[in-house]
């Protein structure tokens, strides 16, 4: 049980920031996840950890060790490959032990005994006489994740472990993975670009974008108060809905706005918390605003509609199934102003939402001051 | 990846030496020319105060004399009792390749003191190696010293003894001559008696019916033609001389076989042998070497008969290049060079003859004894007696271009050869190879 | 339609297999026919008469007994040798990209530039400044390594997956059993593809033996059969084949068991992760 600590890492590769000043505590046991697009530097980072790529500056420690100069076999780690990265000429047996033989130095019988234990505990046992070629996707997959086990090392590296398989085995070796990584009680870290994967698998979540970690957190906080402009349009799905604030007019899609300050903003506001309707007309705390119904997007319970606005830019609400308008009709919509998340466009930061930031709309302005 | 033990990359080090070493693994043919060798002419002395005790004569030369060079090397070395002759033939009977393997043994500092060499590459080693003149005292007394022109270089000194010679002659199938009511082989005599014995042969078949090769042995061929009509290939200074008159009506018979369509267009000289042993080609030119083989080839098949060359006049006793090989002396040392020579003279006495031109091989005896043990043999076919007897003096191979730049100008004779086999306008053809070769040669003068 | 376009590959591979094998059949029935029917003029499918005199011939007056021994001693030494150098070198070169290596690279293949008789009386010379003239070891020790063999090796190297480098890495195995135990199992088509390749160059190599081999003993197949090539008074061309068809023997049994790795170098193996 090992915790990992990273501080002010940087790395590049020539003119390209890979990782900037990156910083990351995982507590020992834990299960978190990288999330972020392809070139964020997700996988670099990863890599940094197993210690396949060099620093450039900053400190990798695990359990409170300096690991910068300690070569990656020697670092207490596994790591699980995106193509699972098996041996194609070997069996499941001979890939799983060849690493524990040669690199752990341990002997024939003990490497076969701790083959046949951790493929027992998966319940690949009938795999491991199998070369990789013979074997689906999923059995693959199993089999590098045992080859990893095998090494017990207290941290469990992943690199996309879940890409490439079908969306039903998907969701079964998600939950699998994770199980896993619990019951051998090792810290681990996998890396995805799919957000349901990292929920589903992770404690917690850091998301990562251009070599920055974005924000760290539960699922939970991520879906809440999204730090920052990239997540609130990365997490979700949908996306939180962002209207620019015109700098000029400090007008938006829901009218014109006063208070909160000069800096220019973008505001967010998640889809599920649009309603159809005009709410309560006095209330300041509702925001108004509509467009045409342009696409219909049925997800099961819910639809995602999609109104376009007379800007013909479009943002999305979820509504239940039985209350779905035709497309071209109208469609007014309003939200509280407290669900409105205020980002400034300049740092790209969560300001707080609407109300704590003061801002509200001119009309109900007027209607106070009257 | 980082952590790497270097132990690899010194591996990888020493392999890129051994590449380096290894370059290009694959070997192909070429002579190599090396500048000349250091050592100086070491001229025989009297063998009387040679001390044979302790002296090692090295001989390179090829499986074509293994029985008379064994049975030389054995009289030599009862005669001279601790001398040891060490003589372990070259398995190829490739001129050029016995050539290579010499120069390359040279090159390590390992000269041999005798060497069998094609007759073509005297003037190589003369140019190239300083080698001892021939001492002709060695020679037996019944040898056949009409010969000797063939080891003779520009500079007329003989430095080589010939030993296996052939000339070049015609091969004629009597048989397809009679068919088409040609006449006999032994009229064709000159130029107008092979164009209308061609003309009726393909007449008849209405096939062309003479090949004369441009390929394989192309200056030979060349200087046979021109100077068994009068003509001269090499000038004294080593330039082209055949750009006369002499040379160009010698040379025109080829590209009138050609332009009337009587040449057969065969591109290789042993090609050319093969087609007529199988009985299909009426005449080609050939070496008297051959005539044992198509002898055996043909067999009892088809009647057939070598002829002489024919000339523009009709004169055919003039000398003509020699093919073959013969032995020269390399020994940079006067005593090895005399014990050199006895050896010489002893594979040349007539019982090394009788077996080096032996009935297998119909090379002309350069010993009378032998030639006339031959004769009275029940070997002595009509075909194989003509080789025998074959009586032309003959002449250098190549007649004296520099030997550093034959490569080039054979190639250059070849060239013009290929153009007078399809008929080429002859002055021009004879003309254009003249100047490439004067300009080869005077090139190295200047 | 169809069935015209399925004949007609049937007809081209047929022509294919006849012009292939063509040569080994008049081989072989040149070295059974009698001297005088090898220049027969009519074209005849089987010879009048079948004599195996020039097999007796080849063997005892060409001594390809001894010459086969020697050939397949010097064939396989160097084949093993260059493997030894050629393997590391290739895994150096594929595996290990520095900014070097890729220099390096290009200098080994200037090597492929050079003709090889550039090199013939250098190396010679070198052979016998080290007193191995005319021994087995002058046969050898030149072709210790192979510029081609290594880029061919590196070639096959180069399609394995990177992140099998990675996971040999993280399993600690080190180079050189990373090397061993899945870099070569993965480059078996290109390594088989070069063996093949070796054996037949040096089997049939003529030039150099031709240099450095004098003595009988030590002399190769082909040297052996030189001596049926008379060139000037011409081939004796039935012990010639029937040598040819003796010799030939060992080189179809190397390719019959190298076939299927060496069809699949050539062609570019495609390996799954």
């Amino acid at each position: 049980m090992t915790a990992v600590h990273i501080s002010n890492v940087n790395k590049n590769f020539g003119q390209v920031k890979a990782l900037e000043d990156i910083n990351l505590e995982v507590q020992s046991g834990e299960n978190i996840a990288i999330l972020g697009p392809s070139g964020s530097g997700k996988s670099t980072l990863l890599r940094t950890i197993a210690g396949l790529e060099t620093v450039d500056t900053g400190e990798i420690r695990f359990g409170g060790e300096l690991q910068n100069r300690i070569p990656p076999e020697a670092r207490d780690v596994a790591i699980v490959f995106q193509s699972y990265a098996l041996y194609p000429h070997l069996s499941s047996r001979e890939n799983i032990t060849l690493g524990l033989r040669h690199g752990k130095k341990l002997s024939r019988a003990k490497a076969d005994a701790r083959a046949t234990d951790i493929a027992t505990r998966m319940q690949v046992e009938h795999l491991l006489d199998r070369k990789p070629r013979q074997m689906s996707g999923g059995q693959r997959q199993r089999i590098a994740l045992a080859r990893a086990l095998a090494r017990r090392s207290s941290i469990v590296l992943l690199d996309e472990p879940l890409s490439g398989l079908d969306a039903q085995l998907h969701a079964s070796l998600r939950v699998e993975i994770a199980g896993l990584l619990q019951s051998v009680g090792a810290t681990g870290i996998n890396v995805t670009h799919d957000q349901a994967d990292a929920m589903a698998m992770a404690s917690r979540i850091a998301v990562i974008n251009k070599g920055r970690i974005e924000q760290l957190g539960t699922p939970e906080e991520l879906y809440r108060q999204p730090q920052t402009l990239f997540v609130a349009g990365f997490v979700g799905t949908p996306p939180m809905n962002l209207f620019a604030v015109d700098p000029a007019t400090r007008a938006s899609p829901f009218g014109a706005h006063v208070g909160g300050g000069d800096e220019p903003v973008t505001l967010g506001v998640r889809p599920e918390r649009f309603h159809a309707g005009e709410g309560d007309p006095r209330s300041p705390e509702v925001w108004r605003t509509g467009g045409t119904v342009v696409l219909i997007e049925p997800t099961g319970r819910e639809r995602i509609v999609h109104l376009q606005l007379p800007s013909r830019e479009s943002f999305a609400l979820l509504m239940d199934s039985d209350s779905v308008p035709a497309i071209g009709e109208h469609l007014s919509v309003w939200c509280e102003r407290s669900h409105v998340h205020v980002y400034s466009n300049t740092t790209e930061q969560r300001l707080g939402n609407a109300r704590e930031r003061g801002v509200s709309l001119h009309e109900h302005a007027l209607v106070s001051s009257m | 990846m980082r952590f790497i033990s270097r132990a690899i990359i010194g591996t990888t080090a020493a392999t890129l030496t051994l590449s380096l070493a290894a370059c290009g693994s694959s070997s192909s043919t070429g002579v190599a020319n090396q500048p000349a060798d250091g050592a100086s002419v070491a001229a025989a002395t009297d063998i009387s105060q040679c001390t044979a005790e302790g002296t090692t004569i090295d001989v390179a030369f090829n499986s074509l004399a293994k029985e008379p060079m064994e049975a030389a090397v054995k009289v030599i070395e009862d005669r001279y009792p601790g001398l040891s002759i060490n003589a372990v033939p070259s398995v190829s009977t490739d001129y050029g390749e016995l050539t290579q393997q010499i120069v390359a043994d040279i090159a390590v500092g390992k000269r041999p003191d005798v060497i069998m060499t094609g007759l073509g590459q005297m003037q190589f080693w003369v140019d190239t190696y300083n080698p001892v003149p021939l001492d002709k005292g060695v020679l037996p007394e019944t040898y056949q010293t009409q010969f000797l022109g063939a080891g003779t270089a520009r500079d007329g000194v003989t430095y080589l003894a010939p030993a296996q010679i052939s000339a070049p002659v015609m091969a004629v199938n009597q048989d397809l001559l009679d068919a088409a009511g040609a006449g006999k082989a032994e009229d064709i005599k000159t130029y107008e008696d092979l164009l209308d014995v061609a003309r009726q042969v393909s007449d008849h078949t209405g096939k062309p019916s003479v090949s004369i090769a441009p390929s394989g042995l192309p200056e030979w061929y060349t200087q046979g033609l021109v100077q068994n009509s009068g003509g001269t290939l090499v000038n004294e200074d080593g330039t082209a001389a055949f750009g006369d008159a002499a040379g160009i009506a010698a040379l025109d018979i080829w590209s009138e076989l050609g332009r009337d369509g009587l040449e057969a267009g065969i591109p290789a000289a042993s090609e050319a042998v093969d087609i007529f042993t199988s009985g299909t080609l009426p005449v080609t030119m050939i070496t008297t070497s051959n005539i044992a083989s198509i002898s055996q080839g043909v067999g009892d098949k088809f009647d057939w008969m070598p002829i002489k060359l024919p000339s523009i006049d009709g004169v055919q006793d003039r000398a003509l290049p020699a093919g073959g090989n013969g032995y020269m002396v390399l020994s940079d040392d006067s005593c090895r060079a005399a014990f050199s020579g006895e050896l010489i003279g002893q594979i040349l006495t007539p019982e090394s003859v009788m077996q080096a031109s032996g009935t297998q091989r119909s090379y002309i005896p350069v010993d009378t004894i032998a030639r006339d043990e031959l004769l009275a043999s029940d070997q002595a076919s009509p075909q194989m007696t003509f080789a025998w007897t074959f009586d032309n003096k003959l002449t250098q191979w190549g007649g004296g271009f520099p030997g550093a730049h034959t490569a080039k100008i054979y190639d250059a004779i070849e060239l013009m050869d290929q153009q007078l086999q399809t008929g080429a306008e002859t002055a021009t053809a004879v003309q254009d190879a003249v100047a490439t070769i004067d300009a080869i040669v005077l090139g190295e003068n200047s | 339609m169809r069935a015209t376009i399925r004949i007609g590959k049937w007809l081209f591979l047929a022509a294919a297999l006849v012009i292939s094998f063509f040569p080994f059949y008049w081989m072989a029935r040149t070295s059974v026919a009698g001297h005088d029917e090898v220049f027969s003029a009519e074209f005849s499918f089987l010879p009048e008469s079948i004599t195996f005199e020039a097999y007796a011939r080849a063997w005892t007056d060409g001594a390809l007994g001894n010459a086969m021994l020697v050939g397949l001693l010097v064939t396989f030494a160097i084949l093993a040798l260059q493997l030894l150098t050629c393997i590391p070198a290739a895994y150096v070169l594929a595996m290990h990209r520095r900014r070097w290596t890729g220099k390096l690279f290009g200098f080994v293949l200037l090597c492929l530039l050079i003709p090889g008789q550039v090199t013939m009386i250098p190396l010679f010379i070198g052979i016998n400044q080290f007193r191995l003239g005319d021994t087995l070891a002058a046969l050898i020790l030149p072709f210790a390594t192979s510029v081609l063999g290594t880029f061919m090796i590196r070639n096959q190297m180069m399609s394995i997956p990177r992140a099998l480098m990675e996971a040999s890495e993280m399993d600690g195995l080190g180079p050189v059993r990373t090397m061993i135990s899945v870099v070569v199992p993965m480059a078996k088509p290109g390594i088989a593809a070069f063996s093949v390749y070796s054996i037949f160059v040096h089997w049939n190599d003529y030039m150099w033996p031709l240099l450095a081999a004098r003595s009988p003993e030590i002399q190769t197949p082909p040297l052996a059969l030189a001596i049926f090539q008379d060139a000037a008074t011409g081939f004796d061309y039935p012990a010639l084949a029937a040598g040819a068809a003796i010799v030939t023997v060992p080189i179809i049994i190397v390719f019959l068991v190298a076939q299927r790795h060496f069809v699949r170098g050539m062609s570019g193996t495609e390996i799954t992760g």
